[in-house]
């Protein structure tokens, strides 16, 4: 039978017959759907497809093949070099402060800004991105000390 | 002849199809020393990496893109109403509520969508790189997920930080399909996924140091959150220091979007001849601003509210639409506006108010923000304001308002 062919593997994983109608509804819906995302995108004239098509390979081959080895190589230099009782909260702070720049870059870069219209970006995105980081680092370090300062007056 | 070309064909496709069957039992068993770098054994040593892990994440991921496809879509339906579609001028403040939640829910998600990922990275190299076809299909549609789901979170960085060269597309069309293609492949990927969601936990592993990572993962949300919320929640506008703007900061305390130099309609806004061309099914009514001046004023406070995700409450006033509708000679509790714009151009000329908002006493053509002449950035000499509307409908620098009855 075909559920006994099946392999058990995290990507495809077996499941006792109820389930499978359930799956079932759930991926036909989503082929479904993604088709009418691609129907609708062709037929729209206001979608550049070239463009769009782009942009999604761009962004998962920057992420997949840039971006997160660069994470997974600072995250094993943490673990190189910070002092192993220190690396749990160098790993917090550093995982906070690395998502807060990803929203900030732009602001920071200030590409959207625009003579005619000052209310467009008003703020010191640079230091206010500076002021945010120094207060994830002291706010990290603080809530690792108030932790170490409980769990000692416990074991105390 | 004829036979023997078709045989050539026959045997070159045998050929063609057994060396492509060769091929394919060599990629799903390759050698073994070609398993290196990343596809080595034990390449991602992180023992924070579990089934659970992913799966709350997943779970608070799967509900992040739900609450930003709902809002996303009501926001395309309100600015592109299909025959069916209704929406309401009360509550004043809702599109703000709905428009706001978009926005910080999406910038929210950089970090869940970042560790998510960071979670299955490994299963990228799974070995051998080419599985059984049921299983290539479900990664195919999982690098369909991906990718749609970092193009919706960077497209929608960039579109609120107002920087639009590296995005080789029109923002808002392309967001809204490519979100149909993100929540497409999500819904697959439940259902693949499904036994494994639902399996009882598996609490093997370093349960404190997973906690930690989630409790890391939700800090980082609440600070970008706080770090940009002020730009439609007034009260934490000094906490925000990344909010894109600022409700109080622009010509008369409001923001402007589009300025009238950007548009075009300096001059034609700031001519001395130019008159409001009040258009009714049997009329047609030029006015001065004097003579809009000299009708009935109304004051009213209502929030402008963008798009892009930031709002701000201005005290508008004016002459009511549906006095305008009156004059024009129509049923006000029935008709719909057609509001066009003095710009020559753009996607936002022109504007449909629909019953709802026309017989709405609180919707404006207001010609003074703040007790002060509209300054020009905000649609003087006269612009629409109406309650729980997007700001691209609130059409600015009105050269013409055509009424009809509401079919």
């Amino acid at each position: 039978m075909r559920r006994a062919r099946r392999a058990v593997s995290p990507a495809w994983p077996a499941v006792r017959r109820p389930k499978l109608d359930m799956r079932r509804a759930l991926i036909a819906a989503g082929a479904l759907v993604m088709a009418y995302a691609v129907a609708g995108a062709l037929f729209d004239g206001d979608v550049n497809k070239v463009g769009v098509a782009l942009f999604l390979i761009a962004v998962l081959v920057l992420h997949d093949a840039v971006f997160l080895p660069l994470v997974i190589g600072a995250g094993a230099l943490i673990g190189r070099f910070v002092p192993v009782r220190w690396q749990s909260t160098t790993r917090v702070a550093a995982l906070i402060s690395l998502a807060v720049s990803v929203v900030a870059l732009p602001l920071v870069l200030g590409f959207g800004r625009s003579p005619d219209n000052p209310s467009a970006l008003p703020l010191p995105y640079g230091r206010g991105l500076i002021v945010i980081l120094i207060l994830i680092w002291i706010g990290s370090l603080g809530a690792r000390k108030g932790m170490e300062r409980r769990r000692a007056r416990r074991g105390g | 002849m004829v036979r023997d070309a078709g045989d050539h064909v026959g045997t070159a496709a045998t050929r063609l199809r057994e060396a492509a069957g060769r091929a394919y039992a060599w990629l799903r068993e390759p050698p073994e020393n070609l398993r290196r770098g990343p596809l080595r054994e034990g390449a991602f040593p992180s023992e924070l990496r579990s089934t659970r892990l992913t799966t709350q994440l997943g779970i608070a991921l799967g509900t992040a893109f739900g609450i930003c496809f709902v809002t996303g879509l009501l926001s395309h339906l309100i600015q592109h109403p299909p025959g069916w579609f209704w929406w309401p001028s009360r509550p004043v403040a809702l599109y703000r509520f709905t428009q706001g939640v978009h926005v910080a829910t999406g910038l929210a998600t950089v970090p869940l969508l970042g560790a998510k990922l960071w979670s299955v990275y490994p299963r990228l190299f799974a070995w051998p790189l080419v599985p059984e076809r049921k299983v290539a299909l479900e990664r195919a549609g999982i690098a369909v997920l991906v990718a749609a789901s970092l193009f919706q979170v960077v497209s929608g960085i960039l579109n609120v930080a107002r920087w639009y060269t590296p995005m080789p597309f029109f923002f808002t069309a392309s967001h809204h399909w490519v979100a149909w293609l993100a929540i497409g492949a999500l819904l697959a990927h439940i259902g693949v996924k499904l036994p494994i969601v639902r399996r009882p936990v598996d609490r093997t592993g370093t349960t404190l140091t997973r906690r930690g990572l989630l409790g890391a993962v939700g800090a980082a949300a609440g600070v970008i959150t706080l770090a940009t919320v002020g730009q439609t929640v007034a009260p934490l506008a000094r906490v925000s220091l990344l909010a894109p703007r600022r409700p109080t900061t622009g010509p008369q305390q409001v923001p402007v979007n589009k300025s009238a130099a950007s548009a075009g309609v300096r001059d034609a806004a700031l001519d001395p001849a130019y008159r409001l061309l009040l258009i009714g099914p049997a009329t047609r009514i030029a006015l001065s601003r004097p003579e809009l001046q000299a009708l009935p004023q109304h004051t009213v406070v209502l929030p402008i509210t963008c798009v892009e995700g930031w709002s701000s409450t201005g005290t508008w006033s004016g002459v009511r639409l549906r006095d305008l509708a009156e004059l024009a000679g129509v049923d006000v509790e029935a008709a719909e506006a057609e509001i066009v714009s003095l710009q020559a151009g753009g996607r936002y000329r022109i504007s449909t108010v629909a019953p709802p908002h026309l017989r709405d006493p609180r919707t404006l053509i207001a010609l003074r923000l703040g007790g002060e002449p509209l300054a020009i950035d905000h649609g003087y000499p006269a612009r629409l304001i109406a309650p729980n509307r997007p700001g691209v409908l609130q059409t600015k620098w009105i050269g013409r308002i055509t009424v009809r009855g509401a079919r």
